[in-house]
Order: structure tokens, then C-alpha cells, then sequence
């Protein structure tokens, strides 16, 4: 077999070569036994498939043409999801519950944090407004000022004396 | 026992000032001169000492040793020698920050100055026209002479007395009482006036590696009740009447965290008295300061907690959690947590 004429035998058996390179073929053949035997079992099979009897396909068309019309295909449904893929539906309604109870639960912490030192803030408040009193003792409005610091921040708990 | 305890207390606070008890002098100048004397000296004079103080809490005594340092105007040092839990506690008011330095926990906290200069002339009239005045005489305290000024409240049944310097206006003891018994006494075991104090004592160096905390928990000092509804977002309660004496001296939003409480402040010329106002719905039940005595006014239970020198009121009415703070006695507390009852 020659690779140059190799590629072109199909079609100058079926003669849709251009006349110039169907001359090259034609004298190339005439005169190399591999392709004479190549070409005549290309014509071979070529005789052997149009003897096949011939069948129409299907028109497939119609009947989905019917059914978008009708509907009748449908994608499946987004909460039929946890049956296709429950670990992604799993992890997704853990991110909503998460969404849901954080605030809720941010809160309740909120409200625990703020009954801790709620008191402490209110006295210091008061002491500092206290300082306005021109007979106040300074000293000691800044022990407790000092005092209700440490319980706001949560650096030292509350002392409550017995 | 709670007699006692006050019987004891009143007269160890006493001793010191026993020696010098009824002398008079005929060169004793009017209450007003003293007063004056003693409204002007901290503008004037620079002091440090060692103070000892005293304070009655439910039903003991908490004493509190501190070095006093006073500068010319409004700055101040202190550092707390005992009780052993405050003891190297460090707190610097320069006059415009107010610092806080816990050793034991190398904290340091920021906040505002306790030092509120007001007009002399303006302070003695407004004292004179909340309190009486007398000059009970003189007496010597640490080894210097001292003029005993008294001031009883008009309304109300709170004294104070203070042992001022005739000197320099300082006062060298304080001694509070309410119904006659001493509830807060303050006094110097040791003072030197007139030093020239350095500078440097008075400004706040940051320790290396120290956790700071900036509490400027008040917005707004000067804010109209509007201003703070909108800032706390909720309606402020505010009494039917005021109680006879008592007149409405500002309002402003204390701030810390979650919490924010609208801040009213009323005053009988005396003392200063805080109601603090928060939903209910954003504090749990909130924790105090001190043992709880149950009380029952106008329908409403409520809690009276005693700091010693401050009492604080509290209680939950219609969705408000309410607070009143001050170191009038409980009564008055009572009278003026009345009038917010049903608002």
C-alpha cells in the first residue's frame, strides 16, 4: 500500500476525484499490484453493502414535538433532591437550621451575658455621674468605678460580700 | 449585733478626733467662709497622703487603704495598699482620661475622668440652698488643725462632716451618715501639702504586653429624652410626679455590649439618683452586686441590693427592666420607684 494513494481509492472508485488526480490514481494502479488488490476490495464491499436491503429510519421528531406541547417532559422536582442526593440535601438543611438558630441563639447569650454584668454597669454609670456631687469622695467613687470594670469585662467575677 | 457593729464602727472612726471634741475657738469663721475654703482648695493646693477608708455593707465594714495624690486641677493618683484582692491597683484621672491598671490581672482600662471642675461661687450657693451649714468648732486631725463643718440635708435625713484644714480647704476627714449612723468615713493618716508633685505621676504609661479595654460607656452626656427613645429604641417610661424635692437632671444611653439602658439622672441638690430602663426582653435575670432584700411597692416586688455606699432598687414591669441607683437611703428610692409604677 501506498500512503499517497491510500487515502484517495474510496474515492476514485466512486469517481469524485478531480480528472488530474483521478489520472494519478488510475496510473498508480495500473502499475502496483497492493493497490489493484486494495481496490478491488474496496469495490467488493462496496458491492456487498448495496445489496443490504434499505430500511427508513424512524421519524423521532413528531412524538416530542407532542409531548412538549402537552408537558409532558418535565425536569424532576427540586425537593425530590434528598432522594437523588441526600448527603447535598443533608449539609444544605444543616446550613438553614445553622441560618435559623444563630440569631436565637446569639441572643440567648446576649441576654446571659448582659443579666452578668447588667448591675455592675448600672452602678458604675451611676458613680461616674456621681462625680458631678462637688462633696463625693473621688477616691472612693473610683474604687467602685474600678470595681464594676473588672465584672463588665468578665476579668473577675463578682465579689458579693457576706 | 448590727447595732453593735455600727456602735463599734461609729466610735473607732471616732477616735482619732476625740482629743480635740468641743473645743471652739472664737475666731471661727461663718459656715459659708469655710465652705468656700473647702470648694476652692482642690484649684489651689497639691496633696499626697495615705487615706483610710471605710464603708458600711450589709451589716460589715469594708476598709480600703490607698495612697492619695491630688494636682492641681482635677488630676489624680491613686494606688490601693489593702485589701489584699485590690491591693497595687493603680488608677490615674488626669483630668481628662480616667486609667485603670489591675496588676494582678495586667489590665488596663480607659474611661472617663471623675474630675468635674465647677464654679466655685455657683457650687457654695447650690450646697448652701440643699444643705444646712454649721461650724461645730475645731478639732485637730494627723497633728493639724481643723475646722468640723456640718451639712444636714433639707430634705431627707443624710449628713456629712467634713474636718477641712484651716490651712488649705482640704479635708482631712469625711464622715457620712444617714439617720444619724456613720455609713462612709474617710480620713488621712498621713498628708504633706504643698509639694510641688510631678507632672509625670499623674500621666498614665500603658505597661508593655497589658490587655487595655476602652469603657466610654455613656453616649451623649446632654441628650433631650427623645434623642435617647431613639437610641435605645424604645419608649422611656418616665414617673407620674416627682417626688417633693427631686427635679430631672438629664438623660443620656449607657452602652456595654447587648446591653443598652436609657440613663435618667434626677437630683435633690444633695446626692444624684440614676434610673436605668432596659427591655426586659434583651437581660436574663440579672445577676447583683450584693444579698437581695425583697420589698413590695405599689404591687410590684422588688429588690433592694446595698453596695455599702451606693443602693441599687430593680424591677420588671411590662416588658421594662428598671433600676435606680444612688446612695440615698431606701425610702427615697421607694418613693421615686413609685411614681414610675404604672407608666
Amino acid at each position: 500500500m501506498h500512503p499517497h494513494v491510500e487515502g484517495q481509492l474510496s474515492a476514485y472508485l466512486d469517481r469524485e476525484l478531480p480528472p488530474d488526480q483521478e489520472a494519478v490514481v488510475r496510473r498508480h494502479v495500473e502499475g502496483c499490484v497492493a493497490c489493484q488488490e486494495e481496490l478491488a476490495r474496496l469495490a467488493h464491499l462496496k458491492r456487498l453493502l448495496s445489496a443490504l436491503p434499505q430500511r427508513a429510519a424512524p421519524d423521532l421528531w413528531p412524538p416530542i414535538r407532542r409531548a412538549l406541547a402537552e408537558g409532558q417532559v418535565r425536569r424532576p422536582a427540586w425537593w425530590t433532591v434528598w432522594r437523588e442526593r441526600p448527603a447535598v440535601a443533608a449539609a444544605a438543611a444543616a446550613a438553614v437550621l445553622l441560618l435559623l438558630l444563630l440569631p436565637l441563639a446569639r441572643g440567648q447569650i446576649d441576654r446571659l451575658r448582659a443579666a452578668e454584668f447588667g448591675a455592675d454597669l448600672f452602678v458604675r454609670e451611676h458613680a461616674i455621674s456621681a462625680a458631678d456631687d462637688p462633696l463625693v469622695d473621688r477616691a472612693y467613687l473610683s474604687l467602685l468605678v474600678t470595681d464594676a470594670n473588672l465584672v463588665i469585662v468578665g476579668a473577675r467575677p463578682r465579689e458579693v460580700p457576706r | 449585733m448590727r447595732r453593735l457593729t455600727t456602735l463599734l464602727l461609729g466610735a473607732a472612726l471616732a477616735l482619732p478626733a476625740l482629743p480635740a471634741l468641743g473645743q471652739t475657738d472664737a475666731t471661727v469663721p461663718s459656715a459659708a467662709t469655710v465652705l468656700r475654703s473647702m470648694v476652692e482648695a482642690p484649684a489651689l493646693i497639691d496633696y499626697e497622703g495615705t487615706k483610710i477608708i471605710s464603708v458600711r455593707r450589709s451589716g460589715g465594714t469594708q476598709t480600703v487603704t490607698v495612697l492619695e495624690a491630688h494636682k492641681r486641677s482635677g488630676k489624680m493618683r491613686l494606688e490601693f495598699l489593702s485589701p489584699e484582692p485590690i491591693a497595687g491597683r493603680i488608677i490615674i484621672d488626669t483630668g481628662a482620661d480616667f486609667w485603670h491598671y489591675e496588676p494582678s490581672l495586667h489590665i488596663v482600662f480607659q474611661g472617663p475622668t471623675l474630675s468635674h471642675p465647677a464654679s466655685p461661687r455657683a457650687t457654695s450657693a447650690a450646697l448652701a440652698s440643699a444643705y444646712h451649714i454649721q461650724v461645730l468648732g475645731t478639732e485637730e486631725v494627723v497633728g493639724r488643725a481643723a475646722f468640723v463643718l456640718w451639712l444636714g440635708a433639707r430634705r431627707g435625713e443624710e449628713s456629712r462632716t467634713f474636718w477641712v484644714d484651716q490651712a488649705t480647704g482640704i479635708p482631712l476627714r469625711i464622715e457620712e451618715r444617714r439617720r444619724g449612723e456613720p455609713v462612709y468615713v474617710a480620713y488621712f493618716s498621713r498628708i504633706s501639702f504643698s509639694l510641688n508633685l510631678p507632672e509625670a505621676l499623674f500621666r498614665f504609661h500603658l505597661p508593655a504586653g497589658a490587655r487595655s479595654f476602652s469603657l466610654f460607656p455613656s453616649r451623649e452626656a446632654g441628650m433631650s429624652l427623645s434623642q435617647v427613645e431613639r437610641q435605645v429604641g424604645f419608649q422611656v417610661r418616665q414617673p407620674a410626679a416627682l417626688p417633693a424635692g427631686l427635679r430631672f437632671a438629664g438623660a443620656s444611653v449607657a452602652q456595654y455590649g447587648s446591653l443598652t439602658a436609657a440613663h435618667l439622672r434626677y437630683t435633690d441638690g444633695t446626692q444624684p439618683i440614676s434610673v436605668f430602663q432596659v427591655p426586659a426582653r434583651r437581660v436574663a435575670t440579672m445577676g447583683q452586686p450584693g444579698p437581695i432584700e425583697e420589698v413590695l411597692a405599689g404591687g410590684v416586688r422588688m429588690r433592694v441590693v446595698d453596695l455599702g455606699y451606693f443602693r441599687l432598687l430593680s424591677w420588671e414591669e411590662r416588658g421594662l427592666h428598671l433600676a435606680i441607683v444612688s446612695s440615698h437611703q431606701s425610702g427615697t428610692l421607694l418613693t421615686l420607684a413609685r411614681a414610675f409604677i404604672g407608666r
